[in-house]
């Protein structure tokens, strides 16, 4: 069995990283990501694997640093257009929407700027060091999550978000199950039959989420924000110098708890191949609302969620890694795309990477550590250049959102019919929010529905029915569970102790 | 002890009803379904069921004091049926795209939305609309190389 790598080649690793050459691609991927995360409907991965052929001409650890530098900075830039104008940068960025966008408001752009900024430094360099000191041991413990595992994490996330997140446990559950059935529609992994299509070609894959995620979001906003003249509410201050930033930064701290154990719910979730950032930060919001003090603050605009969304949100790069270049399984859609620059260039990750190429894994996984340190700086730049979109009136803004909600829904497929589900989506998205139904809900579970689906197909086929009281399915099912009972639960104890 | 009067807000039926509408559209369009491929529909719609239920019979049931003060659905128009505006002009938008191109959709969908909103200063609609026009075309058409629908007048594609 092959030891752990010793200090000096950790040492080498640092020295690798700290070329002016690896220091330049990891800026330029930081700028890259910053930009590619502010747009919504684009995603790194996408502007990743068009960035793959040229990686061939910057060799194997400049690439991969200009990529790692991009996924980290594009995950913390798609909290700002969700932060100010509702629309998720990336659709992890969605629970950010929930808070950001009803502080901004209230006229506290700038804070929730800053504690988007500081929650992402924190859970990112939280998860950079996580992956630094403990990739080359932990990595293998994502194999034993099996199919009925994932099918129970599923519903865990699903029930979870769904309970929490409705104006009430029925309609919150109901929007789950909503989401489930829409995402029925599309051909079916096992015969390869289409279901529900509706006569559209374009359906044959499903809803597609990024025209729906802009449409539920970005596009259902404006139904609201065009009956007032300012983005900002009448009497509250528009956003101006970096006062409030990092007055929004010390907010943040204040839950630093939270803080914590989102990024490391992002490193767990993001650990688990498949499952990706989008997942973790809707479970994270769901965990830190489910422990909170204040759950009733939820979705008015409150720091702790905005802190669990973020935290989380930059906290998966650093868990997705590990799977990545200890196994050669990769942890998200950007890690398969940074696994295929390694493979392009002649280096295969796998068990034998860190044997074989340990200076360039450690320089790797050091350059996720300087990018986070970056990104605070970085972020705060950006942040105050982007705030000032709060002085815009409404009436200029709103069809600019539309324009940019319609040709983001466009860009994913390059389909006209996809910017039509923005607007069918977008209405739905307001008739869901108006009658208090779980939009969070709604979109996770139509995120889940084929992995739930997929999952439990082949949990079924391999195991039967048994294969769910594994131990670790059992545990998760006993947390969805609690997670129903709990919060009556706990209400009802709160009600007998006030009285 | 007073009886209590219930009453029933009916856009709380909206969301209901269009699940029961997709949900019927879509078992009527798998009837020809191999029954493996519709184990999971029917265990999802078996779940949806009773949540269903249980929602319609809470706004069915809801005590008087705790429904709407009416029901209507005033806030779709919004003042000065701004909200419809904005979605007519969306779907004209999707309406026109093929045909217009997507820079000049652009222009003239922002132009006339500036004004449908109470924006009076037509230059400045006018900048706003170019700037913002112009910048979606080079981001999108040129630098991302996206395949959007242009007009050709020959010598320029819009």
């Amino acid at each position: 069995m092959t030891g752990l790598p010793g200090i000096e080649v950790i040492g080498d690793g640092l020295s690798l990283l700290l070329r002016p050459e690896s220091l330049l691609w990891l800026a330029l991927g930081m700028l890259a990501g910053l930009i590619v995360g502010g747009i919504p409907g684009f995603n790194d991965t996408n502007f990743l694997a068009m960035m793959l052929p040229f990686s061939i001409y910057l060799g194997p650890m400049n690439a991969v640093i200009f990529m790692m530098a991009c996924f980290c900075a594009s995950q913390a830039a798609g909290s700002i257009p969700a932060i100010l104008l509702n629309i998720p940068g990336t659709p992890s960025n969605a629970p950010t929407c929930l808070e950001g966008f009803r502080l901004t408001r209230q006229g506290k752009a700038g804070q929730a700027l800053g504690a988007s900024i500081i929650s992402s430094t924190v859970g990112g360099l939280l998860s950079a060091l996580f992956a630094v000191v403990l990739t080359p041991v932990v990595g293998v413990y994502a194999l034993s999550f099996g199919p009925a595992e994932m099918f129970m994490m599923a519903l865990f996330g699903l029930t979870a978000v769904g309970s929490l997140t409705g104006k009430s446990t029925i309609k919150g559950l109901f929007s789950s199950a909503l989401g489930l059935f829409v995402a029925c529609v599309g051909t079916e992994f096992n015969h390869g039959y289409t279901r529900a299509a509706f006569g559209f070609f374009e359906l044959f894959e499903g809803f597609p989420l990024i025209p729906v995620l802009l449409g539920v979001f970005g596009f259902a906003e404006l139904f609201s924000l065009v009956k007032e003249e300012s983005l900002v509410e009448e009497g509250r201050q528009v956003f101006t110098g970096y006062g409030p930033i990092f007055e929004g930064m010390r907010e943040a701290l204040r839950y630093w708890g939270n803080m914590l154990r989102s990024g490391l719910i992002g490193i767990i979730i993001g650990l688990i191949p498949g499952t990706g950032a989008a997942i973790a930060t809707w479970v994270s919001y769901g965990q830190a609302r489910q422990w909170s003090k204040e759950p009733e603050k939820f979705g008015t605009g409150h720091y702790e969620g905005l802190v669990a969304s973020d935290a989380c949100n930059n906290g998966v790069p650093g868990g997705a890694l590990i799977p990545t270049v200890t196994l050669g399984i990769p942890g998200s859609g950007t890690t398969l795309v940074v696994m295929a620059a390694l493979m392009i260039n002649g280096v295969t990750p796998g068990p034998s990477f860190f044997s074989e190429h340990a200076q360039e894994a450690y320089a790797i996984l050091f350059s996720l550590v300087l990018a986070n340190l970056l990104l605070l700086p970085l972020g705060l730049g950006v942040a105050r250049l982007a705030a000032q979109v709060t002085a815009v009136p409404n009436r200029y803004l709103v069809p600019i959102i539309a324009l940019f909600c319609l040709a983001g829904g466009f860009a994913w497929r390059s389909m006209v019919f996809d910017m039509s589900l923005v607007v069918v989506f977008g209405l739905l998205g307001a008739l869901l929010a108006r009658y208090g139904y779980s939009v969070p809900a709604f979109l996770l579970a139509l995120l889940l529905g084929p992995l739930a689906e997929r999952n439990f197909y082949w949990a079924v086929e391999i195991g039967g029915l048994d294969s769910f009281l594994r131990p670790i399915a059992l545990v998760i099912l006993l947390a969805t569970v609690g997670v129903l009972i709990l919060p009556p639960l706990l209400k009802k104890m709160e009600k007998r102790g006030r009285g | 002890m007073a009886k209590i009067r219930r009453r029933i807000d009916l856009g709380e039926a909206i969301v209901p009803g269009l699940g029961l509408l997709f949900g019927g559209a879509y078992f009527l369009q798998t009837t020809d379904a191999p029954a493996d491929a519709l184990y999971w529909p029917i265990l999802t719609a078996l779940v949806a069921g009773p949540l269903w239920l249980a929602v319609v019979l809470s706004f069915v049931w809801v005590r008087r004091e705790e429904s709407r003060p009416r029901p209507r659905l005033g806030w779709l128009w919004g003042p000065g049926r701004r909200v419809s505006f904005i979605l007519a002009a969306s779907i004209g938008y999707l309406l026109v795209i093929p045909w217009l191109g997507f820079s000049l959709t652009n222009f003239v969908f922002m132009l006339a939305v500036f004004r449908g909103l109470g924006g009076r200063k037509r230059w400045t609609n006018t900048a706003v609309a170019l700037g913002i026009t112009v910048f979606l075309h080079v981001a999108l058409v040129v630098l991302m190389k996206q395949s959007l629908p242009q007009l050709e007048l020959g010598w320029i594609s819009l």
